[in-house]
């Protein structure tokens, strides 16, 4: 999976670090002082990622806990995200990562323990319901087995009773999800798109079938889900697929376990535009015009989108999902 | 032609023996001409690099379709130690100078051919530690600046480099290694230029229809291509553009240039239907402003609900009817048209 894999001198004898190496069968890992000296010190392409991936163990220094953007997640309370990696090993063509890093070598954070104090932290009025995010910059679950964070994850909000954690994936990697006991407040969310959509904008991530498995047996044990139908991108017949996901979703959740479905139109930055054209330039969302839109961000023209939110949300509700538990993501 | 740049006279030896080369008469010595192209010495390091060839190419850039960098390299990561003595294509070019790393890198063009390729990072000093081994596993003195200067000149450009050590603490006298097998690599370089099949690059066809039934505006003819390409991603078939073509061009029309506007108007329809169906709704709250005198504008991403009237009132008449239009525009409507309420 990884080319080469490095490590800083201080990780050397972090336990988290050493069942890294120990996973990934690397006994002589390069040592070095510190991964912001290498990692995003020069640009590297974001395709080498298929061929040169590197990995950085190293500890997060810094803010580890940030707040979310506005309109991001539900709007009950406050939203943070938590850094716990830098990249994905998942290639999909829309990935904003791609213009945010300069470069796709994947990094991971072993100090957790200093993450979770910083989340105990913030959560300290208990009038108040804080929301943190994992996997902003990176797949929550994709490389759980060899990261091993999701027991300390439990156990750190299993008291936090005015916290919610959203592990967002594209996985189907729920292995430790299953050996642990639901948690009302720890919501593992899946981002889907109907399969013809995945087949040509992802690379490597598991197929839709295979997600809706993931989530039927998450389901069945009593784990709390999300879904994320994001990015909806516009294909002439887009309304006849986001039909047929809608009813396979229904088919493998129980809805009492849903907690949310939250909609967004693909949409890029500036930055991540750019590499996208440049990386996958004849990706099918290319086909169709976008424009700069209220943030900055691209997007096709505002009555376009909102009439594509508002079909997808239609096509929801007419399946049987609860309106009160679609909402729309990253719009005003 | 082609432009083939080498560090040192000895790295080019089989080249300027085995091509039919004339020293060029310039203004600095180290440039040799032979029928299908240059040979340029740069000397060592990456600002002989890229004095050398920015002065040759200020000179002959008109004349150089593809640069190529032939030279030898270290080598920083011994994963790769069975590359010894073996050539490389190099995919993307660092730069290292004294200690500072430079953050742009050049990703080159590269062949279909058999060599691996790696990244390779260029250095202002000789180096003896494989300290930038995170960055790339190939160490040279030249490439990056090379790069560099092709950029500016917009001159593709790609690179071989023979693998001539290891770098480690004790190849203090790696100098005198690469002297002794300079030749050998020089050869094998020859070779590999020589098998070097010309690849065409076949330019997607821009479909540009008949000049003598069209004439487009620099914008039209953007805005023509961007279809192109975008009918080309959906899997339009072409026949169905030619379709369009053929049909306008027995059509009659006052000029080329408005035979241009509609061929670019059906294949909008064709093409991208949801934004002609939004274009469609713009001009019927558009045509509600007709009987004034001037433009009706609307914000051109679509983003806001703003119109702007920029409207000639010349007599109560011309106040009447803006009041008029004013108080039956169906703003309701205008404002859902924003929510998506859209007939599609």
């Amino acid at each position: 999976m990884f080319n080469q894999v490095f490590i800083e001198k201080s990780c050397l004898s972090n336990l988290r670090a050493q069942n890294i190496l120990n996973k990934l069968n690397k006994k002589d890992p390069i040592i070095i002082d510190d991964h912001e000296s290498f990692f995003n010190k020069v640009k590297k392409p974001y395709l080498q990622k298929r061929d040169n991936l590197n990995l950085f163990i190293a500890e997060k220094k810094g803010r580890l806990v940030k707040e979310a953007p506005d309109a991001y997640g539900l709007d009950n309370g406050k939203h943070y995200y938590f850094i716990h990696a830098y990249n994905c090993i998942y290639e999909c063509h829309y990935c904003y990562l791609q213009g945010y890093f300069h470069s796709p070598d994947i990094v991971l954070f072993v100090n957790y323990e200093d993450i979770g104090m910083n989340i105990k932290e913030l959560c300290h009025n208990k009038n108040e319901t804080y929301w943190f995010h994992a996997g902003e910059f990176s797949d929550s679950l994709a490389l759980s087995h060899i990261t091993d964070e999701i027991p300390y994850l439990y156990e750190l909000f299993g008291p936090l009773k005015n916290a919610k954690l959203e592990l967002r994936t594209k996985s189907a990697n729920i292995k430790a999800i299953l050996k642990q006991s639901p948690l009302e407040n720890i919501i593992t969310s899946f981002s889907l798109s109907p399969q013809s959509h995945l087949k040509q904008t992802e690379e490597k991530t598991p197929s839709l079938s295979t997600r809706l498995k993931a989530i039927k047996k998450l389901s069945d044990h009593g784990h709390p889900i999300g879904i994320h139908l994001d990015p909806i991108i516009f294909t002439e017949n887009f309304k006849q697929e986001y039909e047929i996901l809608a009813k396979e979703l229904l088919e493998h959740l129980d809805s009492k376990l849903l907690q949310y479905i939250s909609i967004g139109v693909v949409r890029f930055s500036k930055e991540s535009f750019y590499q996208v054209k440049k990386n996958y330039p004849q990706s099918f969302f290319l086909a169709e015009n976008m424009n700069t839109s209220f943030d900055g961000k691209i997007r096709y023209p505002r009555p376009m989108r909102m009439w594509i939110l508002s079909q997808v949300k239609q096509i929801l509700i007419q399946a049987g999902f609860p309106v009160e538990k679609v909402y729309l993501c990253m719009e005003d | 032609m082609k432009l083939l740049v080498f560090a040192h006279p000895l790295e080019a030896i089989a080249f300027l023996k085995n091509e039919k080369c004339e020293a060029l008469n310039f203004l600095f010595q180290g440039i040799y001409q032979f029928p299908s192209g240059y040979i340029l010495i740069t000397g060592e390091g990456p600002q002989n690099a890229s004095e050398t060839l920015a002065g040759f190419l200020g000179a002959y850039h008109h004349k150089i379709d593809e640069i190529i960098n032939f030279g030898v390299c270290g080598l920083l990561n011994s994963k790769y130690s069975n590359l010894l003595h073996q050539m490389v294509e190099i995919r993307t070019s660092y730069l290292c100078l004294k200690d500072h790393l430079e953050f742009k890198s050049y990703t080159l063009v590269h062949g279909k051919n058999d060599l691996p390729l790696l990244d390779c990072i260029t250095h202002s000093d000789r180096v003896h530690n494989t300290e930038l081994r995170p960055i790339a596993d190939l160490l040279d003195r030249e490439l990056w600046s090379l790069a560099s200067v092709a950029k500016r000149f917009k001159k593709p450009i790609r690179s071989i480099k023979t693998v001539s050590d290891i770098i480690n603490h004790s190849s203090n006298d790696i100098c005198e290694v690469v002297k002794e097998n300079a030749q050998q690599y020089s050869e094998k370089h020859y070779f590999w230029f020589n098998s070097l099949k010309s690849e065409t690059h076949t330019e997607q066809s821009s479909l540009l229809p008949c000049q003598s039934y069209f004439h487009f505006s620099f914008s039209q003819k953007k805005l023509y291509q961007k279809l192109i390409r975008s009918s080309q991603i959906k899997k339009i078939p072409v026949s169905k553009i030619e379709e369009i073509q053929s049909c306008l061009k027995n059509k009659n029309f006052e000029n080329k240039k408005r035979r241009t506007a509609v061929l670019i108007e059906e294949l909008e329809k064709v093409i991208h239907p949801f934004k002609f169906k939004l274009e469609q709704d713009l001009a019927i709250y558009k045509d509600h402003f007709n009987g004034l005198k001037g433009n009706v504008t609307f914000d051109k991403n679509l983003e806001q609900e703003k119109i702007r009237l920029n409207i000639e009132l010349e007599n109560s008449d011309d106040f009447d009817t803006l009041i008029h239009k004013l108080s039956t525009f169906p703003q309701k409507k205008w404002s859902d048209f924003f929510k998506g309420n859209i007939n599609v």
